[in-house]
């Protein structure tokens, strides 16, 4: 079984064919109804070099009117010459009922010149044949004593071209859907890359949990830390707040002003001051603002008491 | 048939739900390493808070350290009633320097403090402190 066979059926198309009624995908070989052909022995070694040259070739022999694409291959020592006129094939094959998209290729007849040596009844009239190594269109009249062949698949050459933009119907041209293909393909690996390299947790991080654990291994267990933060946190919350008035009212002394009473107990703290000098109670008070802590009255006497909860 | 038609356009599409997929993986990937590096610095968190406050409040060893109030305050002037890990210490006549001494001792220690009474006499300070650990 050969996989790689062409399995799209050859049509030949002249002008006066009949309508088509089929919708597979077709490639098909134009008569040179629908091409200008030259033939020219040039020093030229690639083709693309002859297709740079192909439209000055054509100069003055085509119509001005016409979009025209060229077609160029090496044929013994000489160089053949193909231009076609994509717009008006298409619009030709639309009107026969092959929709473009329908059209994976195009061939020209000239390409197999050898199987039109006998030549190729189109229809009553007209037949296809050879003269001078070029395939033309002739009437069947001059042909009367030709052994007509049929046009089947060994009429198909090696290359083809489709047609420019339309070839199989679709919106996007090979050239964009290739960029944008590739455009996306690389983001594709770029972002795939970067989530594969993101790696997994951070491994100082996990070993310095590890040492931890290994210094403290009863706190392996969530239950366990749980029940430490819970007994401890509060203890610790509390603790600090007792410290911290204890350190507030301790900056609150100062000479000429002498704690008599401090007591802390039940959520609750209160303390006794006494000023000796009136004129000291700006600086006081103004330390007493500093340190949070508010006077239970705004008196002016020498005795002051502060008191708060923790 | 359809498919043949529109090849240019599946070719691109492909070429897009690739790329997405690879952004979405980007993204998992870097949602997931996240989560887990901040789970893991939540637990170091937890674990580093609890072995502290164990440590400090836990510590079965404050009495010894209590005790060298004892050593510096004669005997006179204090009165030292120790039961279990229950501490009722009464202070009297503490003159400033001692009276700072024994309340940073009692303070710099992870005891908790139940009730703190201080008061101001004639002879020096007074000091009252309930405290357990």
């Amino acid at each position: 079984m050969n996989f790689t066979a062409n399995s799209s059926p050859l049509l030949l198309v002249h002008r006066r064919m009949e309508t088509v009624t089929q919708d597979r995908v077709t490639e098909i070989m134009l008569t040179p109804q629908f091409y200008t052909m030259k033939r020219e022995a040039l020093p030229l070694k690639y083709a693309y070099q002859a297709r740079k040259i192909a439209p000055s070739l054509f100069e003055g022999l085509l119509e001005e009117s016409g979009t025209y694409a060229y077609f160029v291959y090496r044929d013994g020592e000489e160089w053949v010459f193909v231009a076609y006129d994509p717009d008006e094939i298409m619009a030709f094959l639309q009107d026969k009922g092959l929709p473009v998209h329908q059209v994976s290729k195009i061939y020209f007849a000239q390409q197999s010149v050898a199987e039109f040596a006998s030549p190729v009844a189109l229809n009553d009239t007209e037949a296809l044949g050879v003269i001078d190594n070029t395939v033309v269109l002739l009437p069947r009249a001059v042909l009367a004593e030709a052994e007509y062949r049929s046009f089947g698949e060994h009429f198909r050459p090696a290359k083809g071209v489709k047609l420019a933009g339309a070839a199989s119907g679709a919106l996007l041209p090979v050239q964009y859907a290739a960029v944008l293909a590739v455009v996306f393909g690389l983001f594709g690996m770029m972002w795939i890359a970067e989530g594969i390299r993101f790696g997994g947790e951070n491994a100082a991080l996990r070993s310095q949990l590890e040492a931890l654990y290994e210094a403290n291994p009863a706190l392996k267990s969530t239950y366990a830390r749980e029940s430490i933060l819970s007994k401890y946190r509060s203890i610790d919350v509390e603790e600090r707040k007792k410290r911290d008035i204890v350190a507030k009212v301790s900056k609150l002394i100062f000479k000429g002003v002498t704690l008599t009473d401090l007591s802390i107990s039940g959520g609750k703290f209160s303390a006794h001051f006494t000023i000796d000098d009136p004129g000291l109670r700006k600086r006081f008070d103004a330390l007493l603002k500093n340190s949070g802590l508010a006077p239970k009255s705004s008196g002016t006497g020498s005795e002051l008491v502060v008191e708060g909860t923790l | 048939m359809m498919l043949s038609r529109y090849r240019n356009e599946l070719i691109v599409a492909a070429a897009l739900v690739f790329a997405i997929g690879g952004l979405v993986y980007k993204y998992v990937r870097y949602t997931s390493v996240v989560e887990a590096n901040r789970m893991i610095v939540k637990e170091l968190s937890t674990v580093h808070e609890a072995a502290e406050l164990k440590k400090v409040w836990g510590d079965r060893q404050i009495v010894k350290k209590l005790e060298r109030i004892r050593t510096t305050v004669p005997a006179g002037k204090m009165l030292w009633r120790l039961k279990g890990r229950r501490l009722q210490a009464t202070f009297r006549d503490l003159q400033d320097a001692k009276f700072n001494t024994v309340v940073s001792t009692f303070l710099s220690s992870a005891v908790q403090i139940e009730s703190l009474k201080v008061d101001k006499g004639a002879q020096g300070y007074g000091l009252e402190i309930k405290c357990k650990w």
